[in-house]
Protein backbone atom coordinates (compact mmCIF):
# COMPACT_ATOMS: atom_id res chain seq x y z
CA UNK A 1 0.00 0.00 0.00
CA UNK A 2 2.77 2.39 0.96
CA UNK A 3 4.60 2.26 -2.34
CA UNK A 4 1.39 2.81 -4.25
CA UNK A 5 0.67 6.00 -2.41
CA UNK A 6 4.13 7.41 -2.52
CA UNK A 7 4.52 7.12 -6.27
CA UNK A 8 1.66 9.40 -7.38
CA UNK A 9 2.60 11.81 -4.64
CA UNK A 10 6.05 12.27 -6.10
CA UNK A 11 4.65 12.70 -9.59
CA UNK A 12 2.13 15.24 -8.40
CA UNK A 13 4.61 17.18 -6.35
CA UNK A 14 6.99 17.57 -9.26
CA UNK A 15 4.12 18.74 -11.39
CA UNK A 16 3.18 21.19 -8.73
CA UNK A 17 6.65 22.62 -8.51
CA UNK A 18 6.87 23.04 -12.23
CA UNK A 19 3.67 25.00 -12.35
CA UNK A 20 4.52 26.79 -9.16
CA UNK A 21 1.13 26.14 -7.65
CA UNK A 22 -0.75 23.40 -5.88
CA UNK A 23 -1.98 20.76 -8.26
CA UNK A 24 -4.64 18.86 -6.37
CA UNK A 25 -5.72 20.66 -3.29
CA UNK A 26 -9.14 19.32 -2.51
CA UNK A 27 -11.53 21.01 -0.18
CA UNK A 28 -13.41 18.30 1.62
CA UNK A 29 -16.79 19.41 2.97
CA UNK A 30 -17.02 19.24 6.74
CA UNK A 31 -19.70 16.56 6.86
CA UNK A 32 -17.54 14.26 4.73
CA UNK A 33 -14.54 15.09 6.86
CA UNK A 34 -16.47 14.07 9.93
CA UNK A 35 -17.56 10.86 8.25
CA UNK A 36 -13.84 10.04 7.85
CA UNK A 37 -12.85 11.00 11.38
CA UNK A 38 -15.67 8.89 12.82
CA UNK A 39 -13.91 5.85 11.38
CA UNK A 40 -10.56 6.67 12.96
CA UNK A 41 -9.20 5.15 16.14
CA UNK A 42 -8.62 7.64 18.96
CA UNK A 43 -4.85 7.46 18.50
CA UNK A 44 -5.14 8.76 14.93
CA UNK A 45 -7.60 11.47 15.89
CA UNK A 46 -4.99 13.02 18.13
CA UNK A 47 -2.58 13.15 15.20
CA UNK A 48 -5.36 14.25 12.92
CA UNK A 49 -6.04 17.46 14.82
CA UNK A 50 -2.38 18.48 14.62
CA UNK A 51 -2.48 18.41 10.80
CA UNK A 52 -3.99 21.83 10.11
CA UNK A 53 -6.37 24.38 11.60
CA UNK A 54 -9.18 23.20 9.40
CA UNK A 55 -8.74 19.58 10.45
CA UNK A 56 -8.51 20.61 14.06
CA UNK A 57 -11.77 22.53 13.80
CA UNK A 58 -13.55 19.35 12.65
CA UNK A 59 -12.75 17.68 15.94
CA UNK A 60 -13.30 20.70 18.12
CA UNK A 61 -16.89 21.14 16.94
CA UNK A 62 -19.99 20.47 18.96
CA UNK A 63 -20.25 17.12 20.71
CA UNK A 64 -17.73 15.35 18.52
CA UNK A 65 -16.39 13.17 21.33
CA UNK A 66 -19.80 11.78 22.22
CA UNK A 67 -20.67 11.04 18.60
CA UNK A 68 -17.36 9.33 17.99
CA UNK A 69 -17.94 7.18 21.05
CA UNK A 70 -21.44 6.25 19.86
CA UNK A 71 -20.02 5.29 16.47
CA UNK A 72 -17.27 3.16 18.00
CA UNK A 73 -19.81 1.38 20.21
CA UNK A 74 -21.70 0.32 17.11
CA UNK A 75 -18.74 -1.66 15.85
CA UNK A 76 -18.31 -5.38 16.39
CA UNK A 77 -17.32 -6.26 19.94
CA UNK A 78 -13.72 -7.36 20.57
CA UNK A 79 -12.08 -9.57 23.10
CA UNK A 80 -9.69 -7.96 25.54
CA UNK A 81 -7.03 -9.97 27.31
CA UNK A 82 -5.20 -8.49 30.26
CA UNK A 83 -2.06 -9.95 31.73
CA UNK A 84 0.47 -8.52 34.12
CA UNK A 85 3.98 -9.16 35.33
CA UNK A 86 6.34 -7.77 37.90
CA UNK A 87 6.43 -4.23 36.53
CA UNK A 88 4.03 -4.12 33.61
CA UNK A 89 0.45 -4.64 32.59
CA UNK A 90 -0.46 -5.75 29.10
CA UNK A 91 -3.64 -5.50 27.06
CA UNK A 92 -4.42 -7.44 23.94
CA UNK A 93 -7.29 -6.85 21.61
CA UNK A 94 -8.44 -9.90 19.74
CA UNK A 95 -11.11 -10.71 17.22
CA UNK A 96 -14.14 -12.25 18.88
CA UNK A 97 -14.48 -15.05 16.34
CA UNK A 98 -10.97 -15.90 15.23
CA UNK A 99 -9.22 -14.67 18.42
CA UNK A 100 -6.41 -13.37 16.22
CA UNK A 101 -4.36 -10.60 17.79
CA UNK A 102 -5.20 -7.13 16.48
CA UNK A 103 -3.53 -4.75 18.89
CA UNK A 104 -1.24 -4.94 21.86
CA UNK A 105 -0.62 -2.35 24.53
CA UNK A 106 1.86 -2.53 27.38
CA UNK A 107 2.30 -0.17 30.32
CA UNK A 108 5.16 -0.04 32.74
CA UNK A 109 3.95 0.33 36.28
CA UNK A 110 5.44 0.45 39.73
CA UNK A 111 6.47 -2.81 41.30
CA UNK A 112 3.59 -5.06 42.06
CA UNK A 113 3.55 -6.97 45.31
CA UNK A 114 1.05 -9.74 45.29
CA UNK A 115 -2.08 -10.14 43.20
CA UNK A 116 -3.82 -7.21 41.54
CA UNK A 117 -7.47 -6.71 40.79
CA UNK A 118 -8.46 -5.60 37.31
CA UNK A 119 -11.88 -4.13 36.66
CA UNK A 120 -14.09 -4.64 33.65
CA UNK A 121 -13.60 -2.31 30.74
CA UNK A 122 -15.90 0.69 30.52
CA UNK A 123 -15.71 2.58 27.19
CA UNK A 124 -12.00 1.89 27.02
CA UNK A 125 -11.22 2.72 30.63
CA UNK A 126 -9.80 -0.01 32.83
CA UNK A 127 -9.08 0.33 36.50
CA UNK A 128 -6.71 -1.81 38.57
CA UNK A 129 -5.35 -1.93 42.07
CA UNK A 130 -3.39 -4.09 44.45
CA UNK A 131 -3.26 -4.14 48.22
CA UNK A 132 -0.26 -1.90 48.64
CA UNK A 133 -1.05 0.73 46.02
CA UNK A 134 -3.62 3.32 45.08
CA UNK A 135 -6.21 2.63 42.41
CA UNK A 136 -4.94 3.38 38.91
CA UNK A 137 -6.94 3.97 35.73
CA UNK A 138 -5.74 3.22 32.21
CA UNK A 139 -7.33 4.77 29.15
CA UNK A 140 -6.76 2.12 26.49
CA UNK A 141 -8.04 4.42 23.72
CA UNK A 142 -5.53 7.22 24.27
CA UNK A 143 -2.99 4.71 25.60
CA UNK A 144 -2.35 6.62 28.78
CA UNK A 145 -1.97 5.65 32.40
CA UNK A 146 -3.80 8.24 34.46
CA UNK A 147 -2.26 9.50 37.71
CA UNK A 148 -3.12 7.55 40.88
CA UNK A 149 -6.44 8.36 42.44
CA UNK A 150 -6.23 9.86 45.91
CA UNK B 1 -38.18 -5.87 -22.53
CA UNK B 2 -35.17 -3.73 -23.17
CA UNK B 3 -33.64 -1.90 -20.24
CA UNK B 4 -33.98 1.83 -20.07
CA UNK B 5 -30.72 3.63 -20.69
CA UNK B 6 -29.66 7.09 -19.67
CA UNK B 7 -26.74 9.24 -20.79
CA UNK B 8 -24.28 10.87 -18.40
CA UNK B 9 -21.82 13.44 -19.68
CA UNK B 10 -18.46 14.08 -18.05
CA UNK B 11 -16.69 17.44 -17.71
CA UNK B 12 -14.76 16.70 -20.92
CA UNK B 13 -18.04 16.18 -22.74
CA UNK B 14 -17.66 12.41 -23.04
CA UNK B 15 -21.01 10.61 -22.97
CA UNK B 16 -21.55 7.44 -20.98
CA UNK B 17 -24.61 5.32 -21.69
CA UNK B 18 -25.71 3.58 -18.52
CA UNK B 19 -28.62 1.40 -17.53
CA UNK B 20 -31.03 3.44 -15.48
CA UNK B 21 -30.99 0.92 -12.62
CA UNK B 22 -27.21 1.30 -12.38
CA UNK B 23 -27.29 5.10 -12.36
CA UNK B 24 -30.18 5.24 -9.92
CA UNK B 25 -27.88 4.24 -7.07
CA UNK B 26 -27.04 7.89 -7.06
CA UNK B 27 -29.86 9.67 -5.31
CA UNK B 28 -29.16 12.81 -7.30
CA UNK B 29 -29.36 11.01 -10.65
CA UNK B 30 -32.47 9.20 -9.46
CA UNK B 31 -34.05 12.55 -8.83
CA UNK B 32 -32.84 14.09 -12.09
CA UNK B 33 -34.08 11.14 -14.16
CA UNK B 34 -37.57 11.67 -12.82
CA UNK B 35 -37.49 15.41 -13.30
CA UNK B 36 -35.91 15.38 -16.74
CA UNK B 37 -36.59 12.07 -18.47
CA UNK B 38 -34.95 11.40 -21.83
CA UNK B 39 -32.32 14.05 -21.30
CA UNK B 40 -28.57 13.85 -21.20
CA UNK B 41 -27.34 14.59 -17.68
CA UNK B 42 -24.24 16.80 -17.64
CA UNK B 43 -21.90 16.14 -14.69
CA UNK B 44 -19.64 19.11 -15.22
CA UNK B 45 -17.53 18.61 -12.12
CA UNK B 46 -16.62 14.99 -12.85
CA UNK B 47 -13.85 13.91 -15.17
CA UNK B 48 -14.38 10.96 -17.50
CA UNK B 49 -11.91 8.92 -15.48
CA UNK B 50 -13.78 9.43 -12.21
CA UNK B 51 -17.17 9.01 -13.85
CA UNK B 52 -15.99 5.73 -15.38
CA UNK B 53 -14.82 4.53 -11.96
CA UNK B 54 -18.10 5.55 -10.35
CA UNK B 55 -20.11 3.72 -13.01
CA UNK B 56 -17.90 0.65 -12.57
CA UNK B 57 -18.75 0.67 -8.88
CA UNK B 58 -22.47 1.17 -9.49
CA UNK B 59 -22.56 -1.63 -12.06
CA UNK B 60 -21.10 -4.02 -9.52
CA UNK B 61 -23.50 -2.93 -6.83
CA UNK B 62 -26.70 -2.80 -8.84
CA UNK B 63 -29.39 -5.05 -7.48
CA UNK B 64 -31.04 -6.61 -10.45
CA UNK B 65 -34.66 -7.40 -10.11
CA UNK B 66 -35.56 -9.76 -12.93
CA UNK B 67 -38.47 -11.17 -11.02
CA UNK B 68 -36.37 -14.26 -10.34
CA UNK B 69 -35.12 -15.47 -6.99
CA UNK B 70 -31.59 -14.25 -7.51
CA UNK B 71 -31.96 -10.59 -6.67
CA UNK B 72 -28.33 -9.69 -6.17
CA UNK B 73 -25.52 -10.18 -8.66
CA UNK B 74 -23.03 -11.27 -5.99
CA UNK B 75 -23.06 -12.29 -2.35
CA UNK B 76 -22.37 -9.64 0.26
CA UNK B 77 -19.04 -11.20 1.29
CA UNK B 78 -17.76 -11.18 -2.28
CA UNK B 79 -19.00 -7.66 -2.73
CA UNK B 80 -17.14 -6.45 0.35
CA UNK B 81 -13.97 -8.06 -0.92
CA UNK B 82 -14.50 -6.47 -4.31
CA UNK B 83 -14.96 -3.04 -2.66
CA UNK B 84 -11.68 -3.36 -0.77
CA UNK B 85 -9.85 -4.26 -3.97
CA UNK B 86 -11.62 -1.51 -5.86
CA UNK B 87 -10.41 1.28 -3.57
CA UNK B 88 -6.99 -0.31 -3.04
CA UNK B 89 -6.22 0.06 -6.74
CA UNK B 90 -6.85 3.81 -6.76
CA UNK B 91 -4.08 6.29 -5.94
CA UNK B 92 -4.51 9.00 -3.34
CA UNK B 93 -5.57 12.01 -5.46
CA UNK B 94 -8.02 9.95 -7.48
CA UNK B 95 -9.42 8.40 -4.32
CA UNK B 96 -10.21 11.90 -3.07
CA UNK B 97 -11.88 12.71 -6.41
CA UNK B 98 -13.94 9.55 -6.18
CA UNK B 99 -14.91 10.39 -2.60
CA UNK B 100 -16.05 13.83 -3.72
CA UNK B 101 -17.98 12.27 -6.60
CA UNK B 102 -19.72 9.86 -4.22
CA UNK B 103 -20.60 12.81 -2.02
CA UNK B 104 -21.81 14.93 -4.92
CA UNK B 105 -23.87 12.21 -6.55
CA UNK B 106 -25.07 10.98 -3.17
CA UNK B 107 -24.09 7.31 -3.38
CA UNK B 108 -23.96 6.34 0.32
CA UNK B 109 -22.23 2.96 -0.06
CA UNK B 110 -19.46 4.37 -2.28
CA UNK B 111 -18.99 7.30 0.11
CA UNK B 112 -18.68 4.80 2.94
CA UNK B 113 -15.96 2.68 1.29
CA UNK B 114 -13.96 5.69 0.12
CA UNK B 115 -14.17 7.34 3.57
CA UNK B 116 -13.04 4.07 5.14
CA UNK B 117 -10.04 3.91 2.79
CA UNK B 118 -9.09 7.49 3.64
CA UNK B 119 -9.48 6.74 7.36
CA UNK B 120 -7.29 3.64 7.00
CA UNK B 121 -4.67 5.71 5.18
CA UNK B 122 -4.68 8.31 7.96
CA UNK B 123 -4.51 5.59 10.61
CA UNK B 124 -1.47 4.10 8.87
CA UNK B 125 0.44 7.38 9.17
CA UNK B 126 2.91 7.60 12.04
CA UNK B 127 2.58 11.32 12.69
CA UNK B 128 0.87 14.47 11.49
CA UNK B 129 3.74 15.25 9.11
CA UNK B 130 3.11 12.04 7.24
CA UNK B 131 -0.60 12.80 7.06
CA UNK B 132 0.14 16.25 5.63
CA UNK B 133 2.48 14.79 3.02
CA UNK B 134 0.00 12.09 2.00
CA UNK B 135 -2.93 14.48 1.60
CA UNK B 136 -0.92 17.45 0.40
CA UNK B 137 -1.98 19.71 3.23
CA UNK B 138 -0.20 22.85 4.28
CA UNK B 139 0.76 23.18 7.91
CA UNK B 140 -0.80 26.43 9.10
CA UNK B 141 0.08 25.93 12.76
CA UNK B 142 2.91 27.72 14.51
CA UNK B 143 5.39 25.63 16.52
CA UNK B 144 3.74 26.83 19.72
CA UNK B 145 0.28 25.80 18.57
CA UNK B 146 1.46 22.30 17.69
CA UNK B 147 3.11 22.06 21.08
CA UNK B 148 -0.12 23.21 22.75
CA UNK B 149 -2.09 20.47 20.99
CA UNK B 150 0.48 17.91 22.06
CA UNK B 151 0.28 19.04 25.66
CA UNK B 152 -3.48 18.98 25.60
CA UNK B 153 -3.46 15.35 24.59
CA UNK B 154 -0.89 14.25 27.08
CA UNK B 155 -1.71 13.10 30.52
CA UNK B 156 0.86 13.05 33.28
CA UNK B 157 2.06 9.54 33.94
Amino acid sequence: MASMEIYPRIVRETKRRRKGRREWKIEIPNDVMEEIVMKLPVRSIMRFQAVSKHWESVIKTRDFGARHMAHQRNKDPKLMFVSYGFDHIRFEQRDLETTSLEERLCFEIEEINGPIEISECCDGLVCFYCLTQAVRVINTATETLLPPLP
Amino acid sequence: MSKKMIVLKSSEGVSFVVEEAVARQSKIISFLVEEFPDRELPLTNMTSEILRKTIEYCKKHVVEDDGGGDSSSSSSGDLKEWDVKFVAEIDQPRLMDLLMAANYLDIPSLLDVTCQKVADTIAACNDEKEIRATFNIENDFTEEEVEAIRMENQYPI
